[in-house]
């Protein structure tokens, strides 16, 4: 199968100094869950940025489904970010002044055409139906989260790139969230989230995991049975 | 149904209540300022150039070389011709002739004493001024040697003619006018049998603009007249006028740069405030000009608002200063309200766009992460 994701030997250097990426290559096939893992800081939002076209690699060789990311302009990049993929942030970023409905809204706004009845749709499925006409000031931190998660499905884009999407959620809420991400995952969306969590990247079919900006070797397809040296550098 | 691009705009206004009013108050301010010096600035003008005219008359028109010994009075109707009349306030007719008075030579010159007012407003009268035919003003200096009083009769002889005037007053110029002795001008064309003819045109012209021009014109529409300018007064009034003009206009740009700065300064700090917001358009795809134009909906909005606010405020502002310094109110300057709304709504386009432009230049990464 030709891979949807290609990175070869991906290096990000900040000011010089800070390796956050160090010779990353990397093939994800269309269709796949990929759960990364790694310590604080050892570069898994600056790979899941490289993948959004958010950040440019400050060397190799970046192609997702056939675009090559490092050629594009900011115009195009922005282009890419709207047809190809769905982002939940770690910091959440929702726009302050609209409610979560508008914020979902914002999305497919920028996309195609806003349409209230559909995104309302989509905040039901995170379990917010009854948060819409909420500002992000007046909603709990795993509220902004599943406000984030809906407006980065609303497109229902190629590729979902979620930072730590379970991170602030409760049991209840993380079961909801991964439920969706089982549907989506179904549905043949490519998927690839960043977790502490071992029994959440669990259920993906692959966990890759960073150490100080490096792939490690290690990877697992075992459902459920994440690798043992994951588990070890998180605990 | 509401569209998203309302429901952002609207949102935006009514959620964000304490920049955009700290926004509309910066625009305000400055604009206020642009339109209370740019409204001064033509206001002063134009007042100063009122209070030019107390200088009086800057043009004489006498007989050119060559033609009739004097003008004809039908001829004045050319001062009155289109592109001459805006540019004269007002003028005098005279005719001069020496007659006799109690023996002695004197200078006799008919005129409109309505008209000399305002041509020669230094003029001092003692008593009154004359009213009708029979009265006349007498030159301080030939009263002295004739020995006039008030109410006093002399009897002034030309040729065969002769006619009889009322002293009403005495006149006081400190010039040349102390020798001589002014009646109606009616009546000295009776008496020295010159009907419809003048010796001389004295004319009070617009100082603002060049006074050559206004001569030029003049010579054009009335070739019989030769037009020549009292330097002195014009002279003075010109200069006054420019060194007048060049400290306003100086005012006018300072005040335009530090208001546009200001305005500038507060509009730019509310606007990198929304860096990380652009960033998040850019992250879920907008393109630049989609969010390019949403800031500058906004920008509109809120330079609109307050360059309204701003023209009341600097036409409250002139009026004021006007009312103080000159005594009256000052015609609203009609090129204040474009100016003070240009650089309102200017400064806020261009440091909100500036911003959105900045932005979408930057990795979004970066700026998501508030660098
Ligand atoms: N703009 C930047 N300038 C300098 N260094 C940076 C910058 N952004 C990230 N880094 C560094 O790059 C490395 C990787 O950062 P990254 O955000 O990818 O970590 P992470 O794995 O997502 O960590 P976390 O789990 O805490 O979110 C870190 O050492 C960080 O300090
Ligand atoms: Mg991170």
């Amino acid at each position: 199968m030709v891979p949807l994701i290609v990175l070869k030997d991906v290096i990000r250097d900040y000011n010089g100094k800070v390796r956050a990426l160090d010779r990353v290559s990397l093939e994800i096939c269309p269709g796949e869950w990929v759960a990364v893992m790694g310590a604080s800081g050892s570069g898994k939002t600056t790979l899941l940025n490289m993948i959004a076209a958010l950040d440019q690699p400050s060397s190799g060789l970046l192609l997702v489904d056939g675009i090559d990311l490092v050629s594009l302009t900011e115009e195009d990049r922005a282009r890419f970010r709207r047809e190809k993929v769905g982002l939940i942030f770690q910091q959440f970023h929702l726009v302050p002044y609209l409610t979560a409905l508008e914020n979902v809204m914002l999305a497919q706004y920028f996309h195609s055409m806003a349409d209230s009845d559909e995104a309302a749709q989509a905040l039901g499925l995170v379990g917010l139906e009854d948060r819409a006409a909420h500002l992000p000031s007046e909603l709990s931190g795993g509220e902004q989260q599943r406000v984030c998660i809906a407006r980065a499905l609303i497109n229902e884009p190629k590729i979902i790139l979620a930072d730590e999407p379970t991170g602030n959620l409760d049991a209840k809420n993380e079961d909801v969230v991964m439920g969706i991400f089982q549907d989506l995952h179904r549905a043949g969306h490519t998927l690839l989230f960043v977790t502490h969590d071992p029994h959440i990247g669990g259920q993906a079919d692959r966990i890759i995991e960073l150490n100080h900006g490096r792939l490690l070797p290690a990877t697992s397809h075992a459902e459920g049975e994440p690798p043992v040296r994951a588990l070890r550098d998180i605990a | 149904m509401k569209s998203m691009f309302w429901r952002i705009l609207s949102g935006s206004l009514s959620r964000r209540k304490g920049r955009i009013a700290a926004s509309v108050g910066a625009i305000a301010l400055g604009v206020s300022l642009v339109v209370a010096s740019v409204s001064l600035h033509q206001g002063i003008r134009g007042k100063v150039a009122e209070e030019l005219k107390n200088y009086g008359a800057n043009l004489v028109l006498l007989p050119a070389n060559g033609t009739a010994p004097f003008l004809k009075e039908k001829d004045i109707g050319n001062l009155a011709v289109q592109g001459v009349k805006d540019r004269l306030i007002a003028h005098a007719p005279f005719l001069y002739q020496v007659v006799k008075i109690q023996g002695r030579d004197v200078v006799l010159a008919g005129t409109r004493f309505a008209a000399v007012k305002t041509v020669s407003p230094w003029w001092q009268v003692e008593g009154s001024w004359p009213e009708g035919k029979e009265a006349a003003l007498v030159g301080l200096n030939v009263a002295s040697k004739l020995g006039l009083r008030r109410g006093d009769r002399i009897s002034a002889a030309y040729k065969a003619s002769r006619m009889t005037f009322t002293v009403s007053g005495f006149l006081r110029t400190g010039g040349p006018e102390e020798h001589q002795i002014f009646v109606d001008l009616e009546a000295s064309q009776l008496l020295t049998g010159r009907h419809g003819l003048l010796s001389a045109v004295l004319v009070s012209a617009r100082a603002e603009g060049a006074l050559d021009e206004t001569a030029a014109f003049l010579r054009r529409t009335w070739p019989e007249a030769d037009v020549r300018t009292l330097w002195q007064v014009a002279r003075a009034e010109e200069a006054l006028l420019s060194r007048i003009e060049v400290f306003l206009m100086s005012v006018s740009v300072i005040i335009l740069f530090a208001s546009g700065l200001g305005v500038f300064a507060t509009m730019t700090t509310a606007a990198l405030e929304r860096k990380v917001e652009v960033a998040l358009m850019r992250a879920l795809g907008a393109g630049e000009n989609r969010i390019a134009f949403i800031f500058a909906c906004e920008a509109l909005a809120i330079g609109l608002v307050g360059g309204m606010a701003g023209f009341a405020l600097g036409f409250l502002f002139a009026e004021a200063i006007s009312l103080s310094v000159f005594g009256s109110f000052i015609f609203p300057s009609l090129i204040s309200a474009p100016t003070g709304l240009a650089v309102g709504i200017g400064v806020a386009l261009f440091s909100s766009l500036s911003v959105v432009r900045k932005v979408a230049r930057t990795a979004t990464a970066a700026v998501l992460k508030g660098e």
